[in-house]
């Protein structure tokens, strides 16, 4: 247990140190940061061969598991497949900022978030636990928050940060509803013991609710249309983010969710039309968004939507194929893709901008950098022999494959090859577009080739693209086919080459290649960079109006019911009480009131009692504010002379120090309010508070009265008093009841009172500073 | 705000009584009325009753601990005495209690609820304070 935590707890170690340790690491921040990952990498990678020999293992700590949430980790092909594309790209990407970032940039604060963002994501894939994984899934929206809003001053980084928030937590939220009714479905929560009870779910009159929710979730985080618009805007962030969070890794969560629950909520018609039919959409749109970007990194951003599209599509069938053609992508994805985002941020670091209308014929000033995008964009095309090609292949050939209700004939291969020829255009785009044709003369003049240290984490990609492509046996027998089979079982799969034969396939990646070129070279050079704006879908604006609606109804509930007077406000929260015990009381459990069984009342409890309602008078009837304060305090007294009388001896002494309390703070505040108003109140608004202060009396007395008659449930009071010195060891009931038997409760308490403390203290502090 | 000569200095002997008999009422809570929240209320009144007597500058003086910082403390206690059995293998917040033989006292009951209870003390001492002394200030 302790190895396996380890590795999403060292990134979140290395968060809570760094601040404390960067006066002493200084300068060498940025090479002392590359332990955690470096850590993590080494740890995951004890437990490859483990696992690539079929071994799993699983470890659960109780949370609370009268709820089924349990903390349990997972260790099999796919949680170490992805730990391992975490830890390691984590590790890239912490070497890359060091050259990214200026010296000037907060760069402790960035690689904190860095490394938060890194446990939350390892801890997601290694949860066994939907409710875990769902609380990392959480932290991991809220570490890309704070990372796409790095740059605080940047408009536009906030809007993407708090877009990307809202879209990826509502979807979150949709998640949290599908995973609730499917513990309810199936009384557990555990992934393994889920998918040996997928009958069930498949059955059940809820399935379709919980396939939509889940889906959404994964959608959401996964940029899939109609959510995909977040994505884009997320790229205001430092581009190793972009790389590491919005391309090989956060984005790919959905994807990791869906592969998950596939043996789950797999395997029927729904899914594959709903999970196919997404990934059909988002391809196709990415796609042709992508052709249309002037900015490359959002070209980039649409092509990870289109090819995350793609991947999605690929779980739809769920044959043993297609998860092997999805696992390979995912990978090849992050290798190609991270590269890509990387040499994105070598260009904007040296040149000063991602316009691609300003960057042509950049090859003779950036030669490495310019075979380095090459090697990964043609991986992107499917041109062999990189490692794009090899996932292409398995793709069209797992859509060949599929049993025939499967495969809707040729409609899905003709699909893959359609959006793969958008793909081969835009990949065209970046090589060609950028690095080829005549140099642009206000860019290029001062362009040189950035610090070698700076190229090693893309060139270390590109050399996955070429080696991976060119030797994929050997990953695929340690690290992607245990994945594949941790999802759909062990199962005898041919040997991924990079060429076996003149096959359909085959084919239909030289069809894909000549096409992509074709569209390139009749339009696509030039395609979308003619007009002035890149188009959108108008999604964005759909939103944007959202958030505009959401603003107004806050400014208008605000008035409403904020008005500034106290006395409103009051009338506000008894008037709704009293509407809303009264209807379902006279609809539903109508008026009568069970026989009572009431203690005699001794004549000294008469008299307090009387004398409770004099004071309450005298407070209605004061004039002024200090006199008003007082009686206050006399009922107050009065109240713990009643509990003293009905032998509370606890209650009474609270009720004493809190009534104390609050005559003081009422005596600290009272300079500061106006005499009482001397303004006669007219006969109708005297008649109205009195009906209400009746209304609101009775319905107290009646709900008592009610209350004393029913039992719903037997009473709990008998446990607490037989139990209290036995299990909790004290002879004073209500304080075993506060501290023990009721400890959770105390624990918001206090919680919430030092909250409210440290509310009252900084919103007086605030007002002082701004007075001053 | 200073008041007169004699509530000052009756509030001076005053104090140390009220904090004896607040720190009485958190011990003997487990087992006869009292606790830590009640205590807690009780301790912070008494330095409050200091600060409308004599003035801030002196409660600073004798009361020398942050609110703040005495919240966060008691939050911690409470929320470790929580964690430790979670570490022994037992659910969240488990209590236990033994005796222990102290010379002249005779069998003394240990609760680790007590130390729950010292947490919720220190919070609600530490939050009102904060509340009341930033008001009073004011």
């Amino acid at each position: 247990m302790a190895l396996v935590a380890l590795i999403f707890l060292l990134p979140w170690l290395g968060a809570a140190l760094l601040p404390s340790l960067r006066p002493l690491l200084g300068r060498h921040l940025g090479r002392w940061v590359l332990v955690p990952p470096a850590a993590s990498f080494l740890i995951t990678l004890t437990f490859v061969i483990p696992t690539s020999h079929g071994r799993e293992v699983r470890y659960t700590l109780p949370w609370f598991p009268a709820l089924g949430a349990n903390f349990s980790l997972w260790i099999d092909g796919l949680s170490v497949f992805f730990a391992l594309l975490i830890a390691g790209m984590g590790l890239l990407i912490a070497w890359y900022s060091r050259y990214y970032l200026d010296p000037s940039e907060r760069q402790c604060r960035f690689y904190a978030y860095l490394l938060c963002f890194m446990g939350a994501m390892l801890g997601l894939v290694l949860s066994a636990n939907l409710l875990t994984l769902f609380v990392f899934w959480e932290l991991t929206s809220i570490s890309s928050f704070l990372l796409i809003g790095f740059w605080q001053t940047r408009p536009e980084s906030l809007y993407g940060a708090r877009q990307a928030l809202l879209v990826t937590v509502l979807g979150g939220l949709a998640l949290l509803g599908g995973l609730i009714i499917l513990y309810q479905v199936t009384g557990t929560l555990e992934l393994p013991e889920l998918a040996t009870s997928s009958g069930v779910i498949r059955d059940s009159p809820l399935y379709p609710v919980i396939l939509g929710l889940v889906l959404a979730g994964a959608a959401a985080k996964s940029a899939q249309f109609p959510l995909h618009f977040w994505l884009p805007n997320a790229m205001a962030a430092p581009t190793p983010v972009s790389a590491y969070l919005h391309s090989a890794t956060m984005v790919k969560a959905g994807l990791f969710l869906v592969c998950r629950l596939l043996p789950v909520l797999g395997g029927t018609e729904a899914w594959m039309y709903a999970v196919m039919g997404i990934g059909v959409v988002t391809f196709f749109v990415g796609g042709a968004l992508a052709l249309q970007q002037h900015d490359l990194k959002a070209l980039l951003a649409y092509s990870t939507i289109s090819q995350l599209g793609a991947i999605m599509f690929l779980y739809g069938p769920g044959t043993a194929e297609s998860v092997r053609a999805a696992i390979f992508h995912l990978f090849n994805h992050a290798t190609f893709k991270g590269a890509l985002f990387l040499l994105v941020g070598v260009i904007e670091h040296q040149a000063g901008t991602r316009d691609r209308r300003e960057l042509t014929g950049l090859l003779p000033r950036l030669p490495m950098t310019g075979t380095l995008a090459a090697i990964a964009a043609l991986s992107m095309a499917g041109v062999p022999p990189f490692n794009g090609f090899l996932s292409k292949e398995l793709t069209y050939e797992a859509l060949l494959t599929s049993p025939a209700p499967v495969s809707l004939g040729w409609l899905l291969p003709s699909i893959a090859v359609a959006g793969s020829l958008l793909t081969v255009t835009y990949s065209l785009a970046i090589v060609h577009g950028i690095f080829f044709g005549k140099p642009s003369k206000t860019k290029s003049d001062h362009l040189h080739e950035p610090a070698m240290g700076m190229l090693l984490a893309p060139a270390l990609l590109a050399g996955m693209c070429v080696l991976h492509g060119a030797i994929p046996r050997w990953l695929d027998s340690v690290l992607l086919a245990p994945a594949v089979f941790s999802v759909i079982g062990p199962q005898n799969l041919p040997p991924v080459m990079l060429w076996h034969g003149l096959s359909l396939s085959a084919l239909m990646s030289l069809i894909t290649l000549l096409g992509g070129a074709a569209l390139y070279v009749v339009g696509g050079s030039a395609l979308g960079l003619r007009s002035a704006k890149p188009p959108t879908l108008g999604l964005n604006a759909v939103y944007d109006r959202g958030m505009e609606a959401i603003d107004r109804l806050g400014t208008l509930s605000t008035r409403v019911f904020q008005s500034g007077y106290l006395k409103f406000s009051v009338m506000m929260t008894l008037g709704f009480l009293v509407l809303s015990f009264t209807y379902p009381w006279l609809t539903k459990v109508g008026t009568e009131v069970k026989a009572l069984d009431l203690a005699p009342v001794e004549p000294y409890e008469a008299a307090l009692l009387a004398l409770l309602m004099i004071g309450a008078l005298a407070v209605a009837l004061s004039r002024q504010p200090l006199s008003a304060v007082l009686t206050l305090g006399l009922v107050g007294l009065l109240v713990s002379f009643l509990f003293v009388a009905l032998r509370a001896p606890d209650l009474a002494l609270t009720q004493l120090l809190i009534e104390t309390a609050t005559l003081i703070l009422f005596l600290l505040v009272l300079r500061f309010l106006p005499p009482f108003s001397r303004e006669t109140l007219s006969r109708w608004v005297r008649c109205r508070d009195v009906a209400l202060s009746v209304m609101v009396g009775g319905l107290v007395v009646v709900l008592l009265l009610i209350a004393n008659g029913e039992t719903l449930y037997p009473s709990i009071a008998g446990y607490f008093l037989e139990h209290s010195l036995t299990l909790g060891g004290g002879r004073n009931v209500v304080n075993v009841i506060v501290v023990d038997f009721r400890g959770y409760d105390t624990m918001g308490e206090i919680t919430v009172l030092a909250i409210a403390a440290i509310g009252v203290y900084s919103l007086v502090k605030l007002k002082r500073e701004r007075h001053q | 705000m200073t008041g007169s000569l004699i509530l000052t200095t009756v509030t001076r002997l005053v104090f140390f009584v009220v904090l004896l008999f607040s720190l009485y009422l958190l011990l003997r809570g487990h087992n006869s009325p009292g606790g830590g929240f009640i205590a807690g209320v009780m301790t912070a009144l008494g330095v409050l009753l200091q600060s409308i007597a004599s003035d801030l500058r002196y409660v600073r003086l004798v009361f020398r601990a942050e609110p703040r910082v005495l919240a966060g403390i008691g939050l911690m206690t409470s929320l470790t005495t929580g964690l430790v059995p979670m570490l022994l293998g037992y659910p969240f917040l488990t209590s236990t209690f033994g005796h222990v033989h102290v010379p002249g006292l005779g069998e003394v009951e240990i609760a680790s609820a007590f130390f729950f209870d010292l947490g919720v003390y220190c919070v609600v001492v530490g939050g009102s304070l904060l509340m009341m002394i930033t008001l009073a200030e004011e």
